[in-house]
């Protein structure tokens, strides 16, 4: 009776208890996450060669196994990292979409509706105080929705930057975590045992980890995993590698990793989703809104700009935005205005300045002609301070401010003047002789002009220093060199550019004003006659201008006679209408049948009507008009913020102008200064319509719908995928469980059948025993 | 295929399971809740792109439909006060009829005239009308008065201070309409067709244009008889009273006892001792007058030629001497900015001429004058007088037509917001109908799928449960 019986039957206890211990370990963890159910692989032990007999020795317990399937493991890491990107990114999505407030009422749409309904009903009465404080309101609440919706933004950037910063503080820890269970793994599977428990755990910390970051890991064969996460290394053979998160000076959030240079760069996980929505989408949005807000700005203050307030015009404006100091010198006057740092461009073009005298009631309109690209602020200044009347300076913040002198105000509306003949030289009562085209004029240095004069004759030469081309010389130029003739002063005689055409008068009128022009080597290129005597006469044509232009595009309208005659008259006589191009637009009949002082028709909107009086047209009689289709075509009051409705650049700045909520008279909606006026209200009103060139070719309606239909839009898709990522994870995690799932009922089966073996092993163990007893009966 | 589930594995599938009915339950109560199928925009992208787009349409209609009702007012105001100067001219048109009248006498044309006055009065009044404080026919200028008396030229005429501005509100995207009309229309539209000249002088208009507006007075003043008559007479103040202009001959026929003037009748010399036998008063066909003094008288036949210098002047200050050989003398008066040619060669007796510019004469310009015409009727001629005041009827009968057909664009353009109100209110209506459909739950589906949802979970708890009792602990002892 050999001894390997007792230890066959121990051998047998022993590993029933085992498998029943392992029963009871996967029985209690059955509900543990991660656990992956152990079981026990014996194997028989070897055979003894016994008494002739190959005798099995008994079971041994191999080790302990877990049921996993790598594969999968690895299948779930990255689904969750899949799914935790697109959670965190849902949530910040749904975040932006309740900002938003639609389609509910509370929206920025309600709010556009709001400031247009209050225009509409300005615009219905345009003079009522009132209705005037009330646009004035929703304009502030327009402006305020947007400054609130871009804060929103704005925490919304900052906290999903914290995020981010948590979140790579969790992982960071985990990553340490990481590195202790290595350390335990490979001390433990040093001597050859599996650590299962610990892999399990490790398992759900890779699992957890990948929720925070994208990682890759590979088990070395010392049982250390190792994990990279970017290609950059996190978790090491003896250590882990410190994530930070850095906030750029946009907002956005930028990644590193100790040991590395360059910016990490993680493809998923909850922070690769906020990284890009700090750096993407949410800066994205705030730039659609800028866009809007800025827009809106423009477009609105253009058409504001140009209007007159309550008052009749303006004794004092200060500008809101302050000019910068480019070049750094210390002096803000050199500035070129294209380039003076004014949050809006100012373009090349006119702007139109009127001045109104308090007393008499007259206005008079100016044009200045600016050159963004090469006309500094300092110029700029000093020729509105020349218009007479104005006086304009920076102050000491560096806006721009303009005043009036006392008993004038001004304006930048778009007037049409009613009465354009301003030097009387089409039929006026002074006698005339015009150029009869317009310049530049080929003159040489040394021709001459002789006039004839009440004082007797005299002669005016030209000098080669008195043009910038000689050759081209301009009717302002020549007009300049004989009004500074003392001959030609003291005759009684004047010279005027109009419409680029020299025009020389006498300045008295009536039929004894008189003058010649005897001769002079300057005739010829002013297409004028030697001998010519003109005389002035009774009456004046006074042509007046009613109507207003209606016409797109601003223009100036020339009028000459077709001829010479009496108006209402001679039959037959004609006035011809010239546009800027010299293109004809319509002649007007002023002769015989012509009623004088009735309105003829121009075009457009304009009508004419002429006075008695004789035109000449070899005398060369003409008037010109300018038709402003926009005052301002430089945008130069919008860029500097003169007398507009919003001020600010962007959504965050965007208010309405802090004098108009004080006094809401000051809100300049009247086109022509009269109280019932309200076409400025009806160009604003227009807007809501109208393509806007800043928005893409969009209208502000459109726009905004395409905002919130594109956040509207990245939330149902990432909802979408979300869904199918969460159906892909839970048929993932069925899988495992499948796998290494514990099933009870299965574990209470194997409890039964170890419970019999163990009871079959003790029953042998018993027998063995009485064998032995039986044995030692026998001695 | 060997699926081998496990505890977690089946409790993961009733937990998911409930969780997903209990999602659908809420969904479906947060829809009748607040009755909306969109709660945000994820829920329908386009449905939030369609309702917004209906509602800024919805808020636009809105507007429009605001701006026709806030203006209703002024229109109807408009109206009524049309229609109370329709009512005023047709009052004066009787009164001026009345003054016309050749059996009246002096005061009581002189009462007419009064009455006149008061109805100009009255004109302005309603001229002036307002609603709230906005004046109604003063154009854009709508704070002051658009009508205001003034002393032009010594004379209390009405003056329009108002513009030409037309208020417009937009009713529709592209689509804008005045609300109101300017004064100058209505009360002063000038159609000119002319000059016309009403005396007796014989003058006659020139061949260049005339200018101006309303009524001037020409007046053509006699500056002294030339010539001596013969025969012992004189002329009477050296013939500073006399009205004739240019030559008349003057016959006296001692035998049949006749003095004849020019083309005049022949009328019996004066007998000594008659009461104007030192202060005769002889008359051309026209009128024009010589004085003769016939105390010298020597009995016989004579025959000469008496020239009556005249100058004529437009604004009463200034007097321009004829030659009776113009053809197109030129008179400007240039405070009022009128000019006037004549022709001078038939002048033949000193007077007034009411130039009067037709079709350019404002209400207020025709009733003044007539008024001051029957006030004056003394000083004019009968013919002169009947004259004039039909000229100044016809001028108050283009300007009534004028009135009416003022009246008639406002009925043209109430009617018009009439009919966009309407049409915008069904738009409204279809519209809001438009919304509903993209933005409201319908109850009815939503209720079913609340119910649905509650049964769905129901099911699900109860398998779910019965799933998870099921173990082999049950059953082993």
């Amino acid at each position: 009776m050999a001894s390997i019986g007792l230890n066959i039957g121990l051998q047998a206890l022993l590993t029933s208890q085992s498998a029943l211990d392992i029963v009871g370990n996967n029985v209690a963890n059955a509900n543990t996450p991660g656990y992956s159910r152990q079981n026990l692989s014996v194997s028989a032990r070897g055979a003894l060669n016994l008494r002739g007999l190959s005798i099995g020795s008994g079971v041994r317990a191999d080790v302990v196994n877990r049921t996993v399937d790598s594969l999968l493991q690895a299948r779930l890491v990255s689904q969750s990292s899949s799914m935790a990107r697109l959670d965190s990114q849902l949530d910040v999505m749904t975040s932006i979409e309740a900002l938003l407030g639609e389609p509910g009422g509370l929206g920025l749409s309600a709010g556009l509706d709001s400031f247009f309904g209050s225009l509409s009903e300005l615009s219905s009465s345009p003079s009522e105080l009132v209705l005037r404080s009330g646009m004035v309101q929703s304009a502030g609440g327009l402006a305020s929705q947007l400054n609130q919706m871009a804060s929103g933004l704005g925490t919304l950037q900052s906290d999903t930057a914290n995020q981010v910063q948590y979140n790579i503080g969790q992982a960071n820890l985990i990553a340490a975590d990481l590195v202790d269970m290595n350390g335990q793994i490979a001390e433990i599977e040093a001597s050859g045992v599996p650590a299962n428990g610990l892999r399990d755990q490790r398992q759900q910390a890779l699992q957890q980890l990948a929720q925070y970051v994208n990682i890759g890991y590979t088990e070395g064969s010392n049982g250390i995993v190792r994990v990279t996460v970017g290609g950059r290394l996190l978790v090491g053979e003896t250590r882990s590698f410190e994530m930070k998160s850095e906030v750029d000076q946009n907002g956005g959030v930028a990644l590193n990793i100790e040991g590395s240079m360059i910016p990490l760069n993680v493809a998923g996980g909850a922070v690769s989703g906020l990284e890009s929505l700090s750096q993407g989408y949410i800066p994205g949005l705030q730039q659609n809104l800028d866009d809007y807000a800025r827009n809106l700005i423009l477009e609105m203050n253009r058409i504001n700009s140009t209007g007159v307030p309550a008052s009749g015009g303006f004794t004092q404006l200060t500008a809101e935005h302050a000019v910068q100091d480019q070049d750094q010198d210390g002096q803000l006057r050199d500035e070129l205005l294209a380039a003076a740092g004014l949050p809006f461009d100012v373009n090349t073009g006119a702007l139109y300045v009127n001045i109104t005298n308090e007393n008499t009631g007259a206005t008079n309109t100016q044009r200045l002609e600016i050159d963004a690209s090469s006309m500094t602020v300092g110029e700029f200044i000093d020729e509105l301070s020349a218009i007479p009347g104005l006086n304009a300076g920076l102050n000491g913040s560096g806006k721009l401010q303009l005043n009036s002198n006392a008993g004038v105000k001004f304006d930048f509306g778009a007037r049409l003047d009613a009465t354009p003949d301003e030097f009387g030289s089409f039929g006026g009562g002074a006698a005339s002789l015009g150029s009869g085209t317009p310049g530049p004029f080929a003159l040489s240095s040394g021709d001459s002009f002789d006039f004839s004069g009440p004082l007797g004759a005299f002669s005016v030469s030209v000098a080669t220093a008195d043009f910038a081309e000689i050759s081209e010389a301009t009717a302002e130029e020549v007009a300049a060199v004989l009004n500074n003739d003392s001959n030609f002063q003291a005759n009684g005689l004047r010279a005027v550019d109009v419409g680029g055409r020299l025009i020389v008068q006498t300045m008295t009128a009536g039929p004894t004003a008189t003058f010649d022009v005897a001769g002079g080597t300057a005739l010829a290129a002013l297409g004028w006659t030697p001998g010519t005597t003109v005389t002035g006469q009774a009456t004046s044509v006074n042509p007046t201008l009613s109507g207003g232009y209606s016409g797109g595009n601003s223009d100036q309208y020339s009028f000459i006679p077709l001829g010479d005659g009496t108006i209402g008259t001679t039959p037959g006589l004609e006035v011809g209408v010239y546009d800027q191009n010299g293109l004809l637009v319509t002649t007007l009949p002023v002769g015989e049948g012509y009623e004088p002082g009735t309105d003829l028709e121009v075009g457009y909107g304009l009508s004419v009507s002429f006075d008695f009086g004789s035109l000449s047209a070899t005398d060369g009689d003409v008037f010109s008009v300018d038709l402003l289709a926009d005052s301002d075509t430089t945008d130069v009051l919008v860029a500097f913020g003169l007398n507009g409705l919003f001020t600010g650049t962007d959504a965050a700045t965007i208010a309405v102008r802090a004098e108009l909520e004080n006094d809401p008279n000051l809100l300049a909606v009247s086109g022509s200064g009269a109280s019932g006026d309200n076409q400025v209200l009806l160009d604003m009103l227009g807007l809501q319509t109208q393509v806007v060139e800043g928005l893409n070719g969009r209208s502000f309606n459109e726009s905004y719908n395409d905002f919130v239909g594109d956040v509207g839009f990245k939330v149902s898709s990432t909802a979408n995928s979300r869904e199918v990522e969460g159906y892909l994870m839970q048929n993932l995690e069925l899988r495992r469980e499948q796998i290494s799932g514990v099933n009870v009922d299965e574990e209470l089966v194997k409890m039964i059948e170890f419970e019999q073996s163990f009871q079959a092993a003790s029953r042998y163990i018993q027998v063995l025993n009485d064998t032995y007893n039986d044995l030692l009966q026998i001695i | 295929m060997n699926v081998r589930p496990t505890q977690s594995s089946r409790f993961a599938l009733v937990n998911s399971g409930l969780s997903l009915n209990f999602a659908k339950l809420a969904l479906s109560q947060e829809r009748i809740a607040t009755g909306k199928r969109i709660l945000r925009p994820s829920d329908d992208v386009i449905g939030t792109a369609k309702s917004l787009a209906t509602r800024k349409q919805i808020s636009q209609i809105g507007n429009y439909r605001k701006a026709i009702d806030s203006s209703r007012p002024y229109f109807d105001s408009a109206n009524s006060s049309l229609q109370d100067v329709s009512g005023i001219l047709t009052e004066a048109r009787a009164l001026i009829t009345q003054g016309m009248n050749g059996t009246l006498n002096d005061s009581d044309r002189a009462l007419i005239g009064g009455q006149l006055d008061q109805l100009v009065d009255q004109l302005v009044d309603v001229a002036n009308s307002q609603f709230g404080d906005r004046y109604l026919f003063g154009g854009t200028l709508t704070k002051e008065p658009p009508f205001a008396f003034e002393t032009v030229n010594g004379a209390r005429q009405v003056v329009y201070k108002g513009d030409d501005g037309v208020q417009r509100i937009k009713i529709g995207s592209g689509t804008e309409i005045g609300v109101n009309i300017p004064g100058s229309e209505i009360f002063g539209l000038f159609e000119y067709a002319g000059a016309k000249l009403s005396g007796l002088t014989g003058a006659t208009l020139g061949t260049s244009a005339n200018q101006g507006t309303g009524y001037a007075d020409l007046i053509f003043r006699q500056d002294g008889t030339v010539g001596t008559p013969g025969a012992g007479i004189a002329l009477v103040n050296g013939g500073a009273d006399d009205t004739i202009l240019q030559d008349n001959l003057l016959t006296v026929d001692a035998t049949a006892g006749t003095v004849t003037l020019g083309n005049g009748t022949a009328v019996p010399i004066p007998e000594v001792g008659d009461d104007d036998y030192a202060d005769f008063v002889v008359q051309t066909a026209d009128g024009a007058e010589v004085r003769l003094d016939f105390t010298g008288f020597t009995g016989v036949d004579t025959s000469a030629t008496l020239s009556g210098a005249g100058s004529v002047s437009l604004d009463g200050v200034n007097f321009t001497p004829m030659t009776f050989t113009e053809t197109d003398l030129e008179l400007i008066d240039s405070d009022t900015g009128t000019v006037v040619h004549l022709d001078t060669t038939n002048v033949n007796r000193a007077g007034n001429e009411l130039l009067s510019f037709s079709g350019g004469v404002s209400i207020f310009d025709a009733l003044q004058g007539a008024a001051s015409d029957l006030k004056n009727s003394g000083g004019l001629d009968s013919a002169d007088f009947l004259a004039r005041m039909t000229d100044r009827l016809g001028e108050m009968e283009r300007n009534q037509e004028n009135a009416l057909s003022a009246l008639g664009t406002l009925g043209a353009r109430s009617q018009r917001l009439n009919d966009s109100a309407e049409r915008l209110s069904s738009m409204d209506l279809s519209l809001q109908g438009v919304l509903s459909q993209i933005e409201d739950a319908d109850l009815a589906t939503v209720a079913l799928e609340l119910s649905r949802a509650e049964q769905t979970l129901q099911l699900a708890q109860m398998t779910g449960s019965r799933l998870l009792q099921n173990s082999l602990l049950n059953f082993l002892r």
